[in-house]
């Protein structure tokens, strides 16, 4: 990313002190507090550009939705989240075939969700390290008015394989609660990217 | 569930104690372009993949669905693996056929494989207490104890696990993708070594590599082929391992699918309804367990059915035309065979193995601890 100018290491920095101060209004995260980009750029790099601020923790944690369909959501709560689209897609497993700086098949499977259908309010995307929520924000068409991973995301708790469903679960919970009427989902699995679900949730 | 399923492409590898010839991805796109053939579709023709495998220590593969994407043209498609234990290669295909009903996807590719030859999943099984109970050497060491009970309470004719495996081979040699192709005696098989007391070496499956690949289809695609096989109804099932509690030779779970499944196919009586079963019988003696298990014995006389050879192919309830488990494991993928033979079954295109005017026939899957059940129905009527 950085050799194809798409982004600077102070960029990923900025991402990482955001989301730490994020997850304070978290009580369900790993790691969150008050940080600075300098602070972080001074830390020595886990593997060059990334250092330890940009990788996540690793986490023990369990998540569970409930899904309810039609009548039955109404009975059961006040506003449900209601799935209006979802897909998931895959790209080649050799990293050799890919260019790492973007993700098509997070931007095709944000097409078939219909993302771009309507103002996006709040987007939870799994995205471990840091500089991987800047491809995504590109893939997903978000702009800077998009609230991106308010719960402070995986960089904040990273209990790999439900980081997803919890990405999913902040997403839907911010439009239960009234705060979002239209929210983004999005879970990945596989080395860089590899494969990316993208969910769109949405109020009345 | 809103849309009609059918399956129209069946295809799997030659299976094989070992396939040095043809590595993992290599093996899952064999089965996959011969299930393509079949179905008269190319790669560009499939919407979405849906791949089962048993547990991946059992290759040492870490989520191998990652690297065969590549293998399976899945790039810029959705591709998702199931993980029920032996039970997945049956778990597998209901979900593939749910995409399909649920209007999700139209044309859905559906497969499992296992390489056992890169393995070895009955040491897998089996680590040491404290990780888990003590197995004692596999699933044989697990199920041997359910066998000897279920002989005891039936009180079964000691022969009939033999018979079962004398059965099921000489089935095995009509099928040419068979692993085994041994034709064997009474006297053979109960003169090899017990390994698990009641269980001898001839009443266990092989260890195999192999793969199975189906394409399942909305209504408005069936008639790329003349004789789909129609889904009537799909059951999965779960029940607790260890819970003191549970009846292990009889599960309540395996009841349960049953039912549902008869419920939603509308089969009101199995031995009437249903004309041959793909049944998962990995030990000889599961044969009379599982017929009494599903419905077509009363507890305590599916032992009979075996003895008086009903279960034959020719006989009135022909069970494992293609010789089962018993003469083909590749775990992840034995279910999805049971299915894929019962479907067969009822296009007319289960060669030398094939049940006279076959039209209704179950497949099943069971895994775990027999805690998993998978089943389906399918039929040549729409």
């Amino acid at each position: 990313m950085i050799d194809a100018r798409k982004a600077t290491e102070r960029d990923f920095a900025e991402i990482a002190v955001r989301s730490r101060k994020s997850a304070m209004d978290n009580p369900n995260a790993h790691i969150k507090g008050e940080t600075s980009v300098d602070a972080i750029l001074d830390e020595p790099y886990i593997s060059s550009p990334l250092r330890k601020s940009m990788c996540p923790p690793m986490s023990d944690a369990a998540a569970a939705i409930v899904l309810a369909a039609g009548d039955t959501a109404n009975e059961l709560v006040k506003r449900p989240a209601w799935i209006r689209g979802m897909d998931h897609r895959t790209e080649p497993h050799a990293l050799g075939q890919r260019d790492l700086t973007s993700s098509p098949s997070a931007k095709l499977a944000a097409e078939k969700a219909g993302v771009g259908k309507g103002k996006v309010d709040v987007a939870e995307l799994h995205a471990p390290f840091a500089h991987q929520e800047i491809i995504l924000r590109e893939a997903l068409g978000l702009g800077d008015d998009v609230d991106v991973n308010p719960s402070g995301g995986a960089l904040s708790a990273n209990s790999l394989m439900t980081a997803g469903l919890i990405r999913f679960g902040e997403a839907a919970s911010r439009v239960l609660s009234g705060e979002a009427d239209r929210a983004v989902a999005h879970t990945t699995s596989g080395a860089c990217l590899q494969q990316n679900l993208v969910a769109v949730l949405e109020g009345e | 569930m809103a849309e009609r399923c059918a399956v129209i492409g069946i295809g799997q590898t030659k299976h094989a104690e070992s396939r040095r010839d043809l590595s993992l991805p290599g093996l899952v796109l064999d089965a996959a372009i011969r299930a393509l053939q079949d179905a008269n579709m190319t790669w560009k023709d499939i919407d979405s993949i849906v791949i089962g495998t048993a547990p991946d220590m059992f290759e040492g593969v870490m989520m191998p669905e990652l690297w065969l994407s590549d293998a399976l043209g899945a790039a810029g498609k959705p591709i998702f693996r199931v993980h029920t234990a032996g039970s997945v290669g049956g778990s597998t295909a209901v979900v593939a056929s749910h995409l399909v009903q649920g209007g999700v996807h139209e044309k859905v590719l559906t497969l499992a494989f296992e390489k056992q030859s890169e393995s070895n999943a009955m040491w897998a099984l089996s680590p040491a207490v404290p990780f888990q109970p003590q197995l004692v050497a596999g699933a044989g060491g697990y199920f041997a104890p359910l066998i000897r009970s279920y002989i005891r309470r039936a009180d079964a004719h000691p022969d009939t696990g033999c018979m079962v495996a004398v059965k099921d081979r000489q089935h095995g040699c009509l099928n040419p993708d068979a692993h085994l192709h041994l034709d064997q005696t009474l006297e053979e098989v109960k003169a090899s070594p017990m390994l698990w007391d009641p269980i001898r070496y001839s009443e266990t499956c092989p260890s195999s590599d192999g793969a199975v690949a189906m394409v399942l289809v909305s209504d408005n695609h069936a008639d790329r082929v003349q004789n789909p096989a129609w889904v009537k109804g799909t059951s999965v099932r779960t029940e607790r391992t260890f819970f003191a509690g549970r009846d292990q030779v009889n599960p309540g779970a395996g009841k349960q699918c049953a039912k549902d499944v008869y419920d939603e196919a509308g089969i009101t009586n199995p031995m009437k309804d249903i004309d041959c079963a793909e049944v998962y019988v990995p030990f000889s003696w599961f044969e009379p367990m599982w017929l009494e298990n599903l419905g077509f014995a009363e507890e305590g006389e599916g032992w009979r059915m075996t003895m008086e050879g009903k279960t034959k192919i020719g006989g009135e309830m022909p069970w494992n035309m293609s010789g089962g488990v018993m003469c083909t494991n590749p775990i992840g993928a034995s279910g999805m065979l049971r299915f894929a033979e019962a479907a067969r079954q009822v296009r007319g295109t289960a060669g030398q193995h094939q049940v006279d005017g076959a039209k209704v026939a179950l497949g099943h899957a069971y895994g775990g601890g027999s805690q998993f059940f998978a089943m389906w129905i399918v039929s040549s009527e729409r």
